[in-house]
């Protein structure tokens, strides 16, 4: 049986598992980058709201606002007074946010606008002179959380945080064909010995190294890209304080860890089916010198 | 092609069952007498509590109290039920990732070099970032909680140093010595590796579970979705003897029936395994979540995950490579020919060198 274009085709995809684990991070690194953001201007919204500078009908989007008197931890022993704001937006979707002064010399009316105002200048967001904290604060809080993104080479946007969910599986299905491909050579009769591929290759020196770390790097991948569904699912928890029952919570996580999981092992035993196809190729390769050898002796 | 590492060195000789592991029970039973006075000194201890104060006479069978028996009892039933239901042990076939293993039993120098070049660096970014303890280095590096540090903590950083060895050590200490010709090492040896092993992966499972939990916004009573505190008060020691007494059980039923090589080799997959998924869910929750706990990370799960799962990878490593090496050094006692193919494989990658 020939078998090179079954490894020609487990190289191919795993360029492709390889790529798709980076977008997917890329993904994430941008949401990751926002979340300090949010949650700041969340918190400066929350302490307008304890110095009575905005109300639910001053936000657009808020349909309401529920104060509770609360404790917030500023150290592990330190304990502050706090307001805890539940904010419940038109959509039904909520999020919570405390107001606190760690420091009660920090507590000053033009605080929390100030605030805002520097949040909305770092992501060059329009800032009129005449917006009050609501405003500022819906044009912030759509900016990180309903921003989409393009995903040129399917021609359709998605939101950022739907990503790693998609790419995942599709990691997970790729080296499920990797794994496929390369127990064909294994098992073939020629181990598509004519068919180069610096993993499967007997290397020395740069080749070795580079051999080594693109094997790594696919072991690796879907630990990677699982991981970021985590991310994008933390993200979207308290980004939306989603709405969700224990049910979806339990389901949602089982199928981020089977994901997670189910990757993993998939990246180790393509990592090892790879190893030893390599030692069957050089042992090949050493049972034809030895051919040619004898041949020679003759 | 012999690539294939079989589980351990033991299916080699099957009909000699070197070294397998027998239940010495007066042993098993002084070590859980221990552990339980342990346990209850934890509570006593836990007089701050409104549930259980022991030493002012008030047990008051609160909600905490009734939830805490209940995970208690849940882990060891579980615990007791896995060791009934699997008299004989488990099967575990290391098959698919054996070119793997092979590889990294042949290379185990150079995986010790690494490890050394892991703990000194580990040691360097402590020095260089200077969090309040050595075990708390990833919460410098992915949290920023700010954690300062005290010039009082020398001497808990030596504990942990001491600590961190001597369970190493402890743990190793059930596959026995490396002599030519070896005895079995005794049976209490294996029971104390058991033990280590249960509070690694029983952290590793307490410390996934709270990151789980944190990540669906669930670990905090202030979020208003119903959900288990599982990272204080008496609920988390509870969560976390149940966790380490399910491990104690599974622990003896990896044990059962197989060489005492393979039963530490199978532990400290586990503990390697589930120290990395712990630290891969840990990582991306604590990312998204650190904004909201800066100002103290102390009661969030995904922060007591990262932090736990560090020290936990890192102690897991060293006796992994130990077990790879007794491994390959088996493998070579009762396989003459491996060494010479090993001798071949290296002259011939030399000779490319060249």
């Amino acid at each position: 049986m020939k078998t090179g274009s079954y490894l020609s085709s487990a190289r191919t995809t795993s360029l492709l598992v390889l790529l798709l684990a980076y977008v997917s991070v890329d993904q994430v690194t941008s949401f990751l980058n926002s979340a300090g953001a949010l949650q700041q201007a969340r918190e400066a919204l929350a302490r307008a709201f304890a110095l009575q500078q905005v109300s639910a009908t001053q936000v657009p989007g808020v349909m309401a606002m529920r104060p509770v008197q609360t404790r917030h931890s500023c150290g592990f022993f330190d304990k502050v007074d706090a307001t805890q704001l539940t904010v419940i937006r038109t959509d039904n979707r909520k999020w919570r946010a405390d107001a606190f002064w760690c420091d009660a010399q920090e507590r000053q009316p033009p605080e929390p606008r100030t605030a805002l105002v520097r949040i909305a200048r770092e992501l060059y967001l329009p800032v009129a002179d005449a917006a009050d904290p609501g405003e500022l604060f819906a044009a912030i809080e759509h900016h990180l959380t309903d921003e989409r993104v393009e995903i040129a080479p399917l021609g359709f946007a998605m939101r950022a945080d739907l990503t790693p969910w998609v790419i995942g599986p599709v990691v997970v299905g790729l080296l499920a064909l990797m794994r496929n491909c390369t127990r064909s050579v294994l098992a073939g009769d020629d181990h598509a010995i004519e068919e180069p591929w610096l993993l499967v290759d007997e290397g020395v020196g740069a080749e070795r190294a580079v051999a080594g770390l693109w094997m790594t790097a696919i072991a690796l991948a879907p630990w990677v890209s699982g991981s970021t569904i985590f991310a994008a699912f933390a993200w979207r928890v308290y980004a939306d304080g989603s709405m969700t029952t224990a049910l979806t919570d339990v389901t949602l996580v089982a199928v981020a860890a089977t994901v997670l999981l189910s990757g993993g092992w998939l990246g180790m035993t393509v990592a090892s089916d790879l190893i030893a196809l390599r030692a069957a190729r050089r042992q090949r390769h050493d049972a034809e010198a030895r051919r040619v050898e004898a041949i020679e002796a003759n | 092609m012999s690539v294939v590492l079989p589980e351990g060195p033991s299916r080699a000789q099957p009909a000699r069952r070197r070294g397998v592991y027998r239940p010495h029970w007066p042993s098993v039973a002084a070590f859980s007498l221990a552990a339980s006075a342990v346990l209850v000194g934890w509570y006593i201890n836990g007089g701050k509590s409104d549930d259980f104060d022991v030493l002012a006479g008030r047990v008051s069978l609160t909600e905490g109290v009734r939830q805490s028996a209940g995970w208690l009892a849940g882990g060891l039933a579980l615990a007791l039920l896995m060791l009934v239901v699997r008299p004989s042990g488990v099967r575990w076939h290391t098959r698919p990732i054996g070119a793997l293993l092979d590889l990294l039993a042949l290379h185990w120098r150079a995986l010790l070099v690494a490890y050394g070049v892991v703990i000194v660096a580990w040691a360097a970014t402590v020095v260089a970032l200077r969090p309040p303890a050595w075990p708390l280095l990833f919460d410098a590096l992915f949290s920023h909680s700010g954690l300062e540090p005290d010039d009082s903590v020398f001497w808990y950083n030596v504990a942990f140093a001491a600590a961190f060895v001597v369970l190493q050590l402890v743990f190793i200490s059930g596959v026995g010595g490396v002599r030519i010709r070896r005895e079995p090492a005794r049976p209490w040896k294996l029971t104390f590796s058991i033990a280590v092993f249960a509070v690694a992966t029983g952290l590793a499972a307490w410390g996934t579970v709270a990151a789980c939990l944190q990540l669906v916004d669930r670990i905090d009573a202030s979020s208003g979705r119903q959900g288990l505190p599982i990272v204080s008060g008496t609920l988390a020691a509870a969560v976390l003897s149940a966790s380490w007494l399910f491990w104690l059980g599974a622990g003896w039923v990896l044990a059962r029936g197989v060489p005492r090589e393979t039963a530490l080799g199978r532990m400290i997959t586990l503990v390697l395994a589930g120290s990395w998924i712990e630290f891969m869910v840990a990582l991306p929750v604590e990312l998204v979540t650190r904004d909201r706990t800066k100002d103290c990370p102390c009661g969030s799960g995904s922060w007591v995950a990262l932090v736990s799962a560090g020290p936990l990878l890192l102690w897991s490593i060293g006796p992994g490579i130990f077990l790879l090496y007794r491994f390959e050094w088996q493998r070579t006692q009762e396989d003459p020919a491996h060494a010479r193919r090993v001798l071949q494989r290296k002259t011939r990658r030399n000779g490319a060198r060249r």
